[in-house]
């Protein structure tokens, strides 16, 4: 009975390490030891603009630094000044709602249709930038400042706003 | 000219901020005249959802084998109890239980999506539950 037993955790532990490694590939160094915080979660920052944020995942590091990784689903292996923004925001709000201390480093993980994934660290801005981009955009809302338009014609080629706005 | 609200401004989502990243313009008509999708947008957007999904699931991590295989049933109160009495009481025995804790939600994965597997392992873990209710009849348990 013994060794039935033994050949079934040996089993146990090969399918788990199979699983794993898959899963897990894609992780940076410093998040194989570091414990999920926070997975799909809300987050709300109150202010004279309420910021929100839905976390894909949250990592709590050993020093009890929680670090951000953010899926994006697309087809080229890249990130986007918006996913830094989006990070940013994020982190703003955790730390609001939390008091928790949140890295100024994350993690953009990109999926492409094949499901590979690649990861790309990114420098967050800081509580301040995020407020002064609220506030242009408020300002921009309220016709108070002329927004900028994109300077990328591939972008504007799929726009669905390009009648109105060129 | 003063804008007129699509919605109210004061609150802002990260995602919506983000889009600050790619065109403010855009920002400007996505509050003036609402957000329009293309088929393709619709189709990535949902794509992107079911891989949200998928990503959460993966890491959700609540699952424990004997849980899946029986549900809560005696068996898994048989095999609660080798831990807590047996397992616990000694050093290699709260190691097992920590290597236990990591790989459990990995096999769980693999067993979900397989119902003949758990079928198997349900068989095979009787073994180790009739053990388990032995040892703690018998032996381990006396001197918890
Ligand atoms: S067409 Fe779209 S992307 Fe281009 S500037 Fe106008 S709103 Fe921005």
């Amino acid at each position: 009975m013994f060794e039935l037993l033994a050949v079934m955790i040996l089993l146990a532990f090969l399918l788990a390490w199979r699983w794993r490694r898959r899963e897990s590939a894609w992780m940076p160094r410093e998040l194989r030891r570091a414990e999920l915080a926070y997975a799909e979660k809300l987050f709300k920052a109150r202010g004279p603009v309420t910021l929100t944020a839905k976390v894909d995942r949250a990592y709590r590091r050993r020093d009890g630094v929680i670090v951000l990784v953010e899926l994006k689903t697309r087809r080229g292996h890249r990130h986007y000044p918006s996913d830094v923004i989006e990070l940013s925001a994020q982190r703003g709000a955790i730390m609001k709602e939390t008091g928790e201390t949140v890295a100024l480093r994350a993690y953009v993980l990109v999926q492409d249709l094949s499901r590979r994934r690649t990861v790309h660290r990114v420098d967050l801005l800081d509580e301040g930038q995020v407020d002064t981009l609220i506030e242009r955009r408020e300002a921009i809302l309220s016709g108070r400042l002329q927004p900028e338009r994109a300077n990328s014609a591939k972008l504007c080629q799929t726009c669905v706003y390009k009648d109105r706005c060129l | 000219m003063k804008n007129q609200p699509a919605r109210s401004r004061r609150s802002v989502s990260a995602s919506e901020l983000a889009q600050m990243g790619v065109c403010e313009q855009r920002v400007l008509c996505e509050h003036l005249y609402g957000k329009p999708r293309t088929v393709q947008q619709r189709a990535d957007a949902a794509r992107g959802d079911e891989e949200h999904r998928r990503f959460y699931e993966a890491r959700k991590g609540r699952c424990f084998i004997a849980t899946l295989v029986y549900g809560e049933s005696r068996e898994v109160m048989v095999l609660r109890s080798f831990r807590d009495r047996v397992l616990r009481a000694s050093p290699m025995g709260r190691g097992l239980i920590l290597a236990y804790y990591r790989i459990a939600p990995g096999v769980c994965k693999v067993l979900a999506e397989r119902p003949r597997l758990i079928r198997i392992v349900r068989g095979l873990l009787r073994l180790l539950v009739w053990g388990a209710e032995r040892m703690t009849k018998d032996g381990g348990a006396r001197d918890v």
